[in-house]
């Protein structure tokens, strides 16, 4: 029981890190990214890829990794989602879904489909034990990376600049606009710190458990969940519900293993009938 | 008067409806003498075809009518698959009565889903999906639908009809559901369905009771899938998880509808024919890039043509009469969707 805990929550704060993009992102544009999971798994494979062919050391791979993906969300809101956000939202679904498809088909095509799985070197010890629980030092570490980069992005949407014409968007767009705030930049800055961060949380994910192109869709409905949980438009929510849903996805493949996925959309579909506005979501909203 | 066929808003009574009808019997003629021309392979390529545009038409009222885009549609047809399978294999059931149990089960459960018409918009839609994926789920663990575990291997369901028979068989199917989508489209309900995509809360605010209409809709869109999905069984004679719940019969359905022209009686049946064409070609000549160019053309459909071919086809008819000389000059750019 207290391992099945202490494990789920070292690999939440990975799943909070790469649902904080997709609760911005429907927060601030109001679109649902189903491209999201690859932005995810597009981190992970270019992390491997940079630590494994170019023989990176694997933080400066890691953000490498980040930043490019991060380009890549900017691309694809400037080029495709820019032109239809604001029709219906069944259309951006469709499209983003198209979107996965096709990157999920060229990552194929160059990466291959097999599933990778990144060994990191590091000279800590191997780990360290909580009660009867050992606890491997760099699960632990890469947990507090997590909760380290999560800081980092609330204080860049809550202290800065760029951070205050996001909350803007999100609350009142045309008000936004009328005072100077450009939308369409604001929206693409958006996406790249949705795609940078998810980024991150696939590069730190490969360290721990194989990741392959075909993955991308679960991580989209991962982060979809997290953000259900805890409820949209609160960081805190997401947080704890990345570490809520950590515990709740290792204990059912743990406990449950061949309806593993059933338990966790009977959770989620549990949580859309009764509580659509999450654990912290502040009821504004939540059912665009 | 062509025009009436592609039109999104509701109907002008007795005389569209005859014209209406009278297309599809059209249509219905053109397709009857087919197996007479072609050869085997085309034929199931046609039943395919149909089988899209049946599915399609059933999304339609949801998804275009109702304006609730279901994401877990495809368990409806994967679920008469199932009926259709245990029915024919276990029970020894003929296909007409396991075509109507298919129906009647995903009807009825479609049903039992009503709560989830408490969410709206993406809400609804991942509602949906999730449907869908516990359904996969089920359907791969319970030993009573054999799910694919090591030592079962699905349902082996032995061909009642030719291959001909079985072309005659969804050709009608496909006939009546566009029959009643078209009888549907211009009834009360259709009207409903209609008000309560444009504006739900004026809708409701009106007296339309817009919670049974919704149900009304999802139940109709289920039951046909059901239908369409326990006469697929014998055709495709293997009956699993992986070859009638994939998703792509769900995505199928939406692109299909989207492509064509949400909405439109006409629009789903268009939009089946023309991907079925695209999907043949690519199939055929570029095997390895298949699903790289479906998703493209995905992606330049939503992104340049978000209206489908059928907003194509009415804001081409639309642009002709503005070059008459004696018209009076736009102002401004005239907004040409309803």
């Amino acid at each position: 029981m207290e391992d099945v805990i202490i494990y789920g929550l070292l690999r939440g704060g990975i799943y909070a890190l790469a649902a904080f993009g997709f609760s911005l992102v429907l927060g601030v544009i109001g679109i649902v990214n189903f491209a999201h999971g690859v932005f995810v798994v597009f981190g992970g494979l270019l992390t491997h890829y940079l630590a494994t062919k170019l023989g990176l050391p694997y933080v400066p791979a890691l953000i490498l990794a980040a930043v490019a993906t991060g380009l890549l969300a900017g691309l694809i809101q400037r080029l495709f989602i820019a032109r239809t956000f604001t029709s219906e939202p069944l259309m951006v679904l469709v499209q983003t879904f198209g979107i996965a498809t096709v990157v999920t088909e060229l990552g194929i095509h160059y990466w291959g489909s097999q599933e990778r799985v990144l060994r990191v070197e590091t000279g800590l010890p191997p780990g360290f034990f909580i009660g009867n629980t050992f606890v491997p030092s760099f699960d632990f570490v890469l947990f507090l990376l997590s909760l380290i980069s999560a800081g980092v992005l609330y204080l860049l949407i809550q202290k800065t600049r760029f951070g205050r014409a996001v909350r803007a968007c999100r609350d009142e767009r045309q008000s936004a606009q009328l005072n100077g705030i450009n939308l369409s930049r604001t929206f693409e800055q958006t996406m790249f710190v949705s795609g940078a961060w998810s980024g991150l949380a696939g590069g730190m994910f490969i360290a721990l458990s194989p990741l392959a192109p075909y993955m991308d869709f679960d991580w989209t409905i991962n982060s979809f969940l997290v953000m259900v949980i805890g409820g949209l438009g609160s960081m805190v929510g997401v947080l704890v519900g990345g570490l809520i849903f950590g515990v709740l996805a290792f204990a059912s493949s743990f406990y449950v293993p061949t309806v593993a996925p059933s338990v966790t959309f009977s959770l989620l579909l549990l949580f859309l009938l009764f509580r659509p506005q999450g654990l912290f979501g502040t009821g504004q909203g939540t059912r665009k | 008067m062509i025009r009436s066929l592609f039109d999104r808003s509701g109907g002008h009574g007795a005389a569209r409806l005859r014209f209406q009808f009278a297309w599809l019997a059209a249509f219905a003629l053109v397709l009857v003498p087919l197996p007479f021309i072609l050869n085997d392979y085309w034929i199931r390529v046609a039943v395919f075809v149909l089988i899209n545009i049946g599915l399609a038409s059933s999304w339609n009222i949801i998804g275009g009518f109702a304006g609730y885009a279901s994401f877990g549609h495809g368990v409806f047809f994967g679920l008469g698959a199932f009926v259709g399978a245990i029915g024919i294999v276990r029970y020894g059931l003929p296909l007409p009565v396991v075509m109507i149990g298919g129906g009647l089960v995903t009807g009825v459960l479609a049903l039992i889903f009503t709560p989830i018409f408490k969410q709206r918009g993406l809400y609804f839609a991942l509602s949906s999906l999730a449907v869908l994926l516990i359904f996969d789920n089920i359907l791969q663990r319970w030993s009573f639908t054999r799910g694919l575990r090591q030592y079962d291997v699905g349902w082996s369901v032995q061909p009642s009809l030719s291959l001909d028979g079985f072309y005659y068989t969804f050709l009608g199917l496909i006939v009546v559901l566009i029959g009643t989508v078209i009888l549907l489209a211009g009834s009360r309900v259709g009207y409903a369905l209609h008000a309560l995509r444009r504006d739900e809360v004026l809708a409701s605010s009106l007296g339309i009771r817009v919670l049974k209409y919704k149900v009304i809709a999802f139940v109709f869109s289920a039951a046909w899938p059901g239908v369409l999905g326990a006469a697929f069984a014998p055709f495709i004679s293997f009956v699993s998880v992986q070859s009638v719940l994939d998703m792509k019969f769900t995505l199928n359905m939406i692109l299909a509808t989207l492509f064509g022209g949400a909405g439109t009686v006409i629009g789903p049946v268009v939009g089946a024919i023309a991907l079925s064409v695209i999907d043949q070609l690519t199939w055929g000549n570029f095997l390895e890039y298949h699903r790289l160019i479906f998703g493209a053309l995905i992606v330049a459909i939503t992104t340049f043509a978000p209206g489908g071919l059928v907003s194509l086809f009415l804001s081409l008819t639309r642009r002709a009469p503005k070059a008459r000389p004696d018209a009076a000059p736009p102002i401004g750019k005239v907004k040409v969707s309803s």
